[in-house]
């Protein structure tokens, strides 16, 4: 992972020089991350090819702007989520942030006959609110640390994990019961 | 889970500093609450990485390539 990072950074260095096989490099090393982020939250693989590339080209054109090239995972993690929103919002104005706010006291608990897991995760995502669903792919699917997170973000940690933590809670109580009993 | 002397979602989630991280450890292990806590955190993280990542379906537009600009849909809503 800090190889990784070592090589991104190089990577960046070069781009920024002007070496395009450096940057293709680039996108091919983070494209696929980029990608799923992005289909996870627009729930449509045209949709999310097609930020996917805006992502790219957005990064490309502001290179130079990437104050500590460290830090290329949460900048362009942020590029992604501004693309996303910013076309959420021209495509469907009457978006109203995803489902309503759920308290873990409310969240019905997952039914417990045979079904895939991954159906049911899908259907506890979808649920959750907008901001606590991309708090947790951010956490859970892309690893990022909750500062990361903030960065990405724009918000304060304590914001990010409050979300983090209110998903988890409504989670929690359709997904742990539905594996501890075996259901698989 | 108030017993706990940091947050067990912190914890699990690797976000304790490290002489945080081993105060959990010592706590957890004396803790059958904070221990059945975090099984079930583990059981619900566990769960949610059952939906896999996907390929991308088609690679991504490199600089180098002439189409390498935003998409037409993407040109079509900027117009407005």
């Amino acid at each position: 992972m800090i190889l990784r990072a070592v090589e991104d950074t190089d990577l960046i260095r070069k781009a920024r020089q002007g070496d395009v096989e450096a940057y293709n490099l680039l996108i091919s090393r983070w494209e696929k991350r980029v990608y799923n982020y992005l289909l996870r939250i627009a729930g449509d693989r045209e949709e999310a090819l097609d930020l996917s590339q805006d992502v790219f080209l957005k990064a490309d054109q502001n290179l130079r702007k990437l104050d500590d090239p460290a830090r290329f995972a949460p900048w362009l993690f942020r590029i992604a989520h501004n693309e996303a929103f910013s076309a959420f919002r021209r495509r469907r104005p009457d978006r109203d942030g995803g489902a309503s706010e759920l308290t873990a006291d409310e969240a019905a608990p997952a039914p417990v006959f045979p079904i895939e897991h991954s159906i049911a995760v899908k259907a506890a995502l979808s649920k959750l609110p907008e901001e606590q669903r991309e708090a947790v792919i951010l956490k859970i699917y892309q690893g990022f640390k909750f500062d990361e997170m903030a960065e990405i973000l724009s918000c304060p940690v304590s914001t990010v994990k409050s979300r983090v933590y209110a998903a988890l809670d409504v989670l929690k109580l359709q997904l742990a019961p539905l594996k501890s009993r075996g259901v698989t | 889970m108030s017993c706990s002397p940091f947050d067990l979602r912190d914890y699990l989630f690797g976000e304790l500093a490290e002489a945080e991280r081993r105060q959990m450890d010592v706590h957890v292990r004396s803790c059958g609450g904070c221990q059945e806590e975090l099984e079930r955190l583990r059981i619900t993280q566990s769960a949610l990485l059952e939906l896999r990542d996907e390929e991308v379906p088609q690679r991504i537009g490199f600089v180098s390539d002439p189409v390498f600009e935003p998409s037409g849909v993407r040109r079509f809503w900027r117009a407005f």
